[in-house]
């Protein structure tokens, strides 16, 4: 089943069968893609929206010196463009930061599920409706939050969703980006992140090795984060 | 009674790998190189004592608005 994590643990309950069923049956094709790749460019007209299976993806501007900023990074359960359907293309570049696999779904089809399924469609502009409350909070992180807060911010927002998704028990995770990575969502360079890394190790709240990500402290992390999970809409979780 | 977006306390700056950190007041986080930091230093330097001057003047004013 392509759509088994969509929306899971965020009203899952509300998709029907029957709406699950028409949502699997508009997939076009699903792909395999290797990391670090664009998939799609700004501007570029776009007739399909991507759905992740598997994966990191992450949504970037560059600034004109090249500098990247990470607008949105995605986990599995993402449509990672999904807003492109109204607006047939893109204000900023989606790339992998891992490999993915991703699903297609023509716009042509969501035209079909957006005439005919209203709870499904319902569920659709929720999912871009969660996008849009984490660009809010990606903006207070970013301007209010001092570097230690960002970081802290930014791995109790992945956790919580990687939970969500089966993905994460609560203290342990595997999380494929990198340093660099990591200071681009957080908008600190990947020396100023190795610090802040360091840093919460020594706080014994977060320790990281490679990608496998231990949360020592969740409250500790969520209190130096100044981090609420009610902007991702979760069901309670544990 | 402070004005908000208006800092009384220092940035804290940190050098880790030939590179300074600085951190806060509240969101700053920017990482520069010593010559940067030096120039940044110098400059914050300078603007202080031409603010503590325009303090003892009295001159507070923004720009009119237009």
């Amino acid at each position: 089943m392509v759509f088994a994590d969509f929306l899971r643990g965020r009203r899952r309950d509300l998709l029907s069968a029957q709406d699950l069923e028409a949502l699997e049956a508009a997939v076009a094709d699903v792909r395999n893609l290797p990391p670090r790749k664009t998939f799609i460019s700004r501007d570029q007209n776009i007739t399909t929206s991507t759905y992740l299976i598997e994966g990191v993806m992450c949504r970037y501007m560059d600034d004109r010196q090249g500098e990247r900023q990470l607008v949105a990074v995605h986990v599995a359960g993402d449509f990672v463009d999904l807003h492109g359907y109204p607006l047939g293309h893109l204000d900023h570049d989606l790339a992998t930061l891992t490999a993915c696999r991703v699903a297609l779904v023509p716009h042509v089809a969501l035209d079909h599920l957006v005439a005919t399924r209203p709870a499904l469609t319902k569920l659709l502009w929720f999912s871009t409706l969660l996008d849009a409350a984490m660009h809010r909070e990606w903006i207070f992180r970013l301007g209010r939050l001092d570097a230690i807060a960002r970081v802290s911010h930014f791995f109790c927002e992945t956790e919580a969703r990687l939970r969500a998704i089966g993905r994460s028990d609560g203290s342990h995770f595997v999380l494929p980006m990198t340093q660099a990575d990591l200071g681009e969502a957080c908008g600190i360079t990947s020396v100023h992140m190795n610090r802040m890394l360091r840093d919460l190790k020594d706080r014994n709240l977060l320790a990281m090795h490679r990608h496998d990500v231990e949360i020592r402290d969740r409250k500790g992390l969520a209190r130096l984060g100044e981090f609420d999970p009610a902007y991702l809409f979760l069901e309670e979780q544990n | 009674m402070p004005t908000p977006g208006i800092h009384e306390e220092a940035g804290i700056a940190s050098a880790h790998a030939g590179l300074i950190m600085l951190d806060g007041p509240n969101g700053i986080a920017i990482t520069l190189t010593a010559s940067a930091a030096e120039g940044t230093g110098l400059s914050l330097l300078r603007a202080a004592e031409l603010a503590r001057e325009q303090l003892e003047k009295g001159q507070t004013e923004d720009f009119a608005e237009d």
